[in-house]
């Protein structure tokens, strides 16, 4: 009796420790699966810039959209002459970052009397040399202000020649303070991470809208960009988001870097001409600098075409018109991509195991005599170069115009933002949604409408 | 290759962000996945080429460290805890090492009947001490961008959901077996059916 019951109870044992590890397994796997990662790593989710369409917008807005849904989140705006810059998601899926510029503070009138006024008027006359002796005395930008890292991982020497020419030939050093911010996605905390000086006059502050900052694929630091010269020249920097420390990298000319996924590497673009752009990659403790010369034909003027590194880290993806570039950092290296019969191609992306190359092409089909204009979303193998189409982008907008397109980091959509003309000949901003299956349409303008009658 | 990141897509999110490149390509699991089937696949072939799972359930002691690794999980898994890639890996070698500590040998006795009580002696408590002490190791290890190492670590993984799959399949043919028998041979009063049900018992 004693042994069965011995037995009994050893097998209510066995069953407790059966279902515990089993139940704790299911667990695990349903919430590995179901847990966000986040165009967000998860791709269910964009964050954007969001402006009227125009050259010389007043108004921005970051929001949130969640494809699936539809729901839209504001985490930021600015009017007047603020800005905001394009974000940037974190790798970990917890934070926003991007750039702001506050508004300037609207001018007060002297509340004092009409002797103030009367005196205003008497003074108007004399205001113009009175200002150029308020520019004279103002206080000029100093080196210190500009380049304030704290540890300069730039060559000294090149630092220095470049300082010099900076004082000898920018004769404005009018600069204006961009704030280097950071947001939850559900928009309920916001941080200003570092205020950073930039150089250039009023106008300058609409540069901001094309850059953005970048994040390493640990979260833990990011890139940011300092202006120099009203869109033209940037200098990269880095910030350690827990010990705070900033180090200055490489000279750029987008403004936008991209960070090695092992965290070794930066990268930017350099445009020295209209024929000559340097890739300039650096190692991150300053100990390697490396500049490609890249054949012409690259998209080094247009934000939305940044570099991509591979999964290994030692491969760059280079966007150019009708090909692209891969780039073997160790060796310097370049393999063209690139198709006969295929017309311009956008957008470039790896595939997450490297393996393919993603991108937007479009195609002349139809007969010789009457060709058609398709666009189809592809990838080409990088072994094999064999090139599959994964399905066809249909319906575009006939009135559409300044057409960029984005793939998710998963590959399975496309987004494409373009200004179509509504019935009035009124310019809208538009976002298009394509996965293979349905395609969708969502206006943006409204989304400042509201908020304008929000206001 | 991309067979097996399909086979896994259903069971991690893959997180570029947050998996191992090893020799150029990405782990079809993300880092802490990769940590829990890499401790089951160890644990797996540890238990099966050492035979422990014939020798019943662990002593108390193996089961309450295995406990605790179990409840250390919720920590890490929902980013309580998220000091990076190798703690992740950490958190899913131990979690995973006390699944199938746990698992087999349980799943040994429901369907073998083997003996149900402990005959885990010291040597084999020990072999275990040492194999939790080297499970523990290994995120201190540099990584090693090596092909073998890669293939080494997508077998062991694939070892241990075949592991785990078989264990769930025995333990559902025993029960099945088990309940289809009751209600078969319930009220008969043959020979055959009493020395079925005497064997149940």
């Amino acid at each position: 009796m004693n042994a069965q019951r011995g037995i009994k109870v050893g097998y209510a044992k066995a069953l407790a420790a059966l279902t515990t590890a089993l139940c704790c397994l299911a667990i695990y796997i349903l919430a590995c699966v179901m847990s966000p990662v986040t165009w967000s790593p998860d791709s269910s989710k964009i964050a954007l810039l969001v402006t009227p369409p125009s050259d010389d917008p007043d108004k921005y807005a970051i929001f949130t959209y969640d494809i699936a849904t539809g729901e839209r989140t504001l985490l930021d705006q600015a009017e007047a002459d603020g800005a905001l810059s394009a974000p940037a998601w974190s790798p970990d899926g917890k934070w926003i970052a991007y750039y702001k510029v506050e508004p300037s503070p609207p001018e007060e009138p002297d509340p004092n009397t009409n002797a103030a006024t009367t005196k205003s008027a008497q003074e108007t006359s004399t205001r113009p040399e009175a200002n150029k002796a308020t520019e004279q005395e103002q206080p000029k930008v100093t080196a210190a202000e500009l380049f304030s890292e704290e540890h300069k991982m730039l060559t000294p020497r090149l630092l220095e020649m470049f300082k010099q020419q900076l004082y000898q030939e920018v004769k404005v050093r009018e600069t204006f303070d961009v704030r280097l911010m950071v947001v939850k996605p559900d928009g309920k905390e916001r941080k200003v991470l570092w205020v950073l000086k930039w150089l250039g006059a009023e106008g300058a502050r609409k540069w901001v809208a094309l850059v953005r900052p970048e994040w390493s694929l640990d979260s833990s630091q990011i890139f940011y960009a300092r202006g120099l010269a009203e869109g033209e020249l940037y200098y990269i920097s880095r910030l350690d988001l827990s010990t705070d420390e900033t180090q200055l990298h490489l000279f750029s000319t987008t403004g936008i870097s991209a960070a090695s996924p092992d965290g070794t590497w930066i990268a930017s673009l350099l445009k020295i001409d209209s024929q000559r752009v340097l890739l300039a990659v650096e190692r991150i403790d300053g100990t390697v600098h490396k500049y490609f010369k890249l054949e012409p034909g690259v998209n080094a003027g247009q934000p939305s075409a940044s570099l991509k590194w591979s999964p290994d880290s030692k491969h760059i993806l280079v966007p150019a018109k009708e090909e692209f570039r891969l780039i073997d950092t160790s060796t310097g290296s370049v393999k063209k991509y690139h198709e006969q019969g295929l017309g311009e191609i956008a957008s470039g992306t790896l595939s997450p195991d490297g393996g393919k190359l993603y991108y937007v092409a479009g195609r002349q089909t139809g007969a010789p005599n009457s060709p058609e204009q398709k666009v189809f979303f592809e990838y080409t193998s990088l072994t094999d170069e064999e090139t599959e189409t994964v399905f066809e982008l249909t319906d575009f907008p006939e009135s559409a115009d300044s057409m960029m397109f984005h793939i998710a980091p998963d590959c399975k959509t496309v987004l494409a933002r373009c200004i179509i003309k509504g019935e009035h000949d009124e310019k809208k901003s538009t976002l298009i949604f394509w996965d293979g299956k349905t395609k969708e349409t969502v206006k943006t303008d409204r989304w400042l409408a509201e908020l304008q009658n929000a206001d | 290759m991309n067979a097996i990141s399909k086979i896994f897509s259903f069971l991690c999110s893959q997180d570029v962000a947050r998996s191992f490149v090893i020799a150029g390509q990405q782990l079809p699991l993300c880092q802490r996945c990769t940590g829990v089937y890499v401790g089951m696949g160890i644990s797996l072939v540890f238990l099966l080429l050492g035979r422990y799972h014939k020798k019943g359930l662990p002593p108390k002691g193996i089961v309450y460290v295995n406990i605790a690794c179990l409840l250390i999980m919720p920590a890490f898994g929902f980013h309580l805890l998220d000091p990076g890639p190798l703690w992740r890996l950490w958190s899913g070698l131990i979690f995973g090492n006390a699944i199938v500590f746990l698992l087999l040998p349980a799943t040994a006795v429901v369907c073998d009947k083997v003996q149900t009580s402990t005959s885990w002696g010291r040597a084999s408590t020990l072999s275990f001490l040492m194999l939790f002490a080297f499970l523990n190791a290994m995120p201190l290890w540099p990584p090693v961008q090596s092909q073998y190492v890669y293939y080494a670590v997508s077998a062991l993984t694939f070892t241990a959901l075949v592991g785990v799959l078989f264990c769930i399949v025995s333990v559902a043919i025993i029960w099945t077996k088990k309940i289809m028998a009751l209600i078969l041979l319930k009220g008969f009063g043959n020979e055959c059916a009493k020395r079925y049900q005497s064997r149940l018992r």
